[in-house]
């Protein structure tokens, strides 16, 4: 309707686009500004206010600079960004198609039902370790961008030698000022893109290899560093500024990750466990992402010592035990809080340990960690 | 790549990325108490804006990609 209006006033169409100058950051205020013919300072504070009470503002200006083009460009920076890496939309379907063969012969969980009776797991196939065939994925993935990038630059010296010899072709009676060229795009964010996928991948394999404990924290710490490193490059030489952004995307998610120290096993979702007879107790709980409850008041068994180590990744950990039972339990919470039997604790790398011993009765030696969430341990099944 | 005149921009958010990057890494980030985190992001984000904004001011030496 815009362009409809336009043609009958005769004003050319107003469309939206990021400042070039006179900006701040990216020009998305400044464009929207424009575009809506009100002050920029105030969308700015707009922006800081969403930023400060919940953090929507940075989400909001990285997605408006990804999605709205520059003054003077049709393509936005995300557009821009698969156009240079030679990604058009039937090559993302394949790049999806394959991620989705990837999970589903890995040993991933992918849900599972809310009645405490497991997971869903698919795979893995006999033989094949799902963590070094995401490593291989990865490898393969950042060698394939720097072929690509190998392969543009070459088609683009092509282009450039050709062009004298197009331009004797021209016919001699009318005289065209030639456009000046684009100045060459800096490849260093391409080529750190491909180092960081290079070294995620190696470092999976040196943890498969070496059987290192290495935790989704620092695979994205590796991959910040390698970021941080290329940014101080491009300070001197190249540029890649937009690799800011990635590394802004990037850091909320490497710090919550690195607070996620409980093994990454399980599946996903709520489950409730009763055990009624020994036999039934487990020895491992073992959750990614939801709720656990482990109820041990239905159990019957003479005294005797009981073993049980669970864990969630994301979530929360619920022990019912009954009372007056006898305990030796360690509570481990990378960042959340920690209940347990009446006392509570809240912050950053929590390690409480509580000891109760009471004559002729089980003993349960309780070995419980969280990585994001909490911990409690109770002797009520209220509100559970 | 060429080498050019020095971006600040790029240089403090490198070596703050970078700094990040290898507390990461080492795994340490367990140690740090949560309630310095917002203070610490707050100033980073400020010294950014403010390198940001000085260098918007020479439009001479703009980057080929600009963040």
């Amino acid at each position: 309707m815009t362009s409809e209006r336009s043609e009958r006033t005769g004003a050319p169409p107003r469309s939206l686009r990021r400042r070039t100058s006179d900006r701040v950051l990216g020009g998305v205020a400044g464009g929207l500004g424009d575009y809506f013919n009100i002050d920029p300072l105030l969308i700015r504070i707009g922006f800081v206010g969403l930023m400060i009470f919940g953090g929507a503002g940075l989400v909001l200006y990285v997605v408006a600079w990804l999605l709205i083009p520059a003054e003077g460009q049709e393509a936005s920076n995300i557009e821009g960004f698969f156009s240079r890496l030679g990604l058009t939309p039937r090559r993302l379907a394949w790049i999806g198609l394959a991620l989705l063969v990837i999970v589903l012969i890995s040993n991933m969980p992918v849900g599972g039902p809310l009645d405490g009776s497991g997971s869903i797991f698919i795979g893995p196939l006999p033989g094949m370790n799902p963590g070094a065939l995401w490593a291989l994925a990865i490898i393969v993935t950042g060698i394939v961008l720097l072929r690509r990038r190998d392969a543009a630059a070459a088609v683009s010296a092509a282009t450039v030698s050709a062009a004298p010899a197009t331009a004797i072709q021209v016919p001699q009676t009318r005289v065209e000022v030639a456009p000046v060229p684009p100045r060459p795009r800096s490849p260093l964010a391409l080529y750190v893109c491909a180092a960081v996928l290079l070294s995620i991948g190696l470092l999976a394999v040196v943890s498969q290899v070496a059987e290192l404990d290495v935790r989704p924290g620092q695979f994205l710490g590796a991959a910040l560093t390698v970021i941080g490193i290329g940014l101080i490059v491009g300070a001197w030489w190249g540029r890649a500024r937009i690799l800011i952004l990635l590394a802004v995307l990037l850091m909320p998610l490497a710090v919550t990750t690195s607070f996620i120290t409980a093994p990454l096993e399980g599946g996903i979702g709520d489950h409730r466990y009763v055990p009624v007879t020994a036999a039934e107790v487990q020895d491992e709980y073992r959750s990614l992402a939801g709720r656990a409850i482990l109820d041990l008041t239905e159990l019957q068994t003479s005294p005797r010592t009981i073993h049980i180590a669970a864990s969630v990744a994301v979530g929360q950990l619920v022990v019912i035990l009954p009372e007056g039972a006898s305990i030796e339990l360690r509570s481990r919470v990378g960042a959340g809080d920690s209940y347990v039997l009446g006392s509570g604790d809240n912050g950053t790398s929590l390690d409480n340990r509580y000891i109760r011993h009471h004559l002729n009765r089980t003993t349960y030696v309780l070995d419980l960690e969280v990585g994001i969430g909490q911990v409690f341990v109770t002797n009520s099944r209220v509100n559970w | 790549m060429t080498r050019h005149r020095a971006d600040l921009l790029s240089l403090v958010a490198g070596l703050a990325v970078l700094g990040l990057g290898l507390v990461l890494l080492s795994g340490g980030v367990g140690d740090l108490p949560l309630e310095w985190v917002g203070p610490v992001v707050a100033i980073g984000l400020g010294v950014l804006i403010v390198v940001a904004a000085r260098s918007n001011r020479t439009p001479d030496h703009a980057p080929d990609d600009e963040a």
